[in-house]
């Protein structure tokens, strides 16, 4: 049988806002309940897959989301997001995993997903 | 491709509208045939635009009569006329090809304007139907545009769905007196909007 | 599913939300997925007619209203206009203003739409 398809999209970084925790909590119980879960990064959310994060009372969104990306997540973020926040051109500037595509993937997203979730103030 | 303003003198002898100007164009990445334009004129045109919705056949024209907003599904594409003269469009390939599309919506919009809003030579599609417009075709149902009757080919083209061209006996020398009568009753302009180009 | 639902509660020009979020809508709507947008609380500020944003060098956000109507609508929630002392006729041309009871009938009428606040 066909697998659902839960899509989350977030939209701030992290430490600031604890988007970035809820989604990955999201992701681990659908992941759990037979989903399979694509997490779309837009605007401030670009700043999460950021290599080198080094939190030191808070966990590590980056290492996280690397963890979830083993699991089988995709995960993609915008390319004018990421741009605009000067990673797009350099050289790894996210953890393995991380595609950077475009909102116009995320329109494709929501047309096959079963559920969306948009995470952000 | 986000693009900053272009501006044009599309139709620089044009009575209302001359120039374009094209505002907005997205998508970001340039997917085949699938930029998004926002272009505005240099001029309001929200006194003609009941005028130009009766130039187009019913079956392609959406009007929204409160905010005075014309909506034209042609040339495979959503087209929008808005009261401030802005036009949007959808499905374009380029920015050539929008600023050729605004090139013959002005046509028509500067024809309204200088028919005082009336349309002289323009007439009221909604007042014809597809039995109008049977009475001028062959009536053979040869069946050469693709549709099994006449009649069915009369309804789709006033639907926007088929062309006059596609109707092949029309263009014989013996057809004349149909092709007269369809003058007659669509008018010159309406002719060349439904798709006939002539012998 | 079957149709998105973008809504947007913050001013433009202030923050990112509108127009990320406009993008968003026009995104689905280049999917072939029916999509519309919902401006409520500051969100009705993106509607407002004759934004002149390049004194600050950011994009105008008004016009991507005009690429979203009319394969999608501008929902404009009225209260929210109201209660900023805004009327219907300081609105871009697309807009449509919808009371509660609209409002009610467009969420109780949309079945498989993806509700995304952004």
């Amino acid at each position: 049988m066909e697998k659902k398809i839960l899509t989350i999209v977030v939209t701030e970084g992290p430490y600031r806002y604890q988007y970035a925790d809820i989604a990955f909590e999201m992701a681990e119980s659908a992941i759990q309940n037979g989903y399979d879960v694509r997490i779309f990064l837009y605007m401030d959310g670009t700043h999460i897959p950021k290599r080198n994060q080094a939190p030191q009372s808070f966990p590590n969104s980056a290492e996280r989301l690397r963890s979830l990306v083993k699991k089988g997540v995709k995960v993609t973020s915008c390319i004018r997001c990421s741009t605009a926040r000067g990673y797009t051109c350099s050289e790894r500037p996210y953890i393995n995993g991380v595609e950077i595509k475009s909102v116009y993937d995320l329109g494709e997203w929501v047309k096959d997903s079963h559920r969306v979730i948009t995470l952000g103030c | 491709m986000e693009m900053s303003e272009v501006k044009r003198e599309v139709r620089p002898q044009g009575s209302l509208v001359k120039e374009a100007t094209l505002k907005q164009v997205k998508p970001c990445l340039a997917a085949e045939g699938k930029i998004r334009v926002l272009m505005e004129l240099d001029s309001e045109i929200g006194e003609f635009i009941p005028a130009i919705a009766k130039m187009y056949p019913p079956g392609v024209v959406n009007y929204v009569r409160k905010k005075n907003i014309l909506t034209l599904t042609i040339y495979d594409r959503i087209i929008s006329l808005y009261p401030s003269g802005k036009i949007s469009m959808n499905r374009t390939h380029d920015v050539e090809e929008a600023f050729e599309i605004a090139g013959e919506l002005m046509d028509r919009i500067n024809r309204a304007h200088d028919s005082g809003g009336g349309g002289s030579d323009s007439r009221d599609m909604s007042r014809i139907g597809p039995m109008d417009v049977h009475r001028c075709l062959p009536g053979s149902n040869c069946g050469d545009c693709g549709e099994s009757t006449c009649m069915a080919f009369a309804m789709k083209l006033l639907n926007g769905e088929q062309r006059l061209d596609s109707c092949l006996p029309l263009k014989e020398p013996w057809m004349q007196e149909k092709v007269q009568c369809l003058e007659k009753l669509l008018g010159e302009d309406m002719m060349e909007t439904l798709g006939w180009s002539g012998y | 599913m079957k149709s998105a639902l973008v809504i947007i509660d913050r001013a433009p020009y202030g923050c990112e939300n509108a127009f990320s979020g406009l993008y968003i809508v026009i995104a689905c709507l280049n999917s072939s997925l029916d999509a519309d947008v919902l401006l409520m609380e500051d969100g009705v500020y993106a509607a407002v007619a004759d934004q002149v944003s390049g004194a600050i060098g950011y994009p105008n956000v008004e016009e991507l209203t005009y690429l979203i109507f009319p394969e999608g609508s501008v929902f404009v929630h009225e209260r929210s206009l109201k209660e900023r002392g805004l009327e219907e006729d300081d609105l871009v041309e697309a807009a449509e203003v919808i009371d509660d009871t609209e409002l009610y009938e467009i969420f109780r009428l949309k079945r498989d739409t993806s509700i995304m606040k952004i």
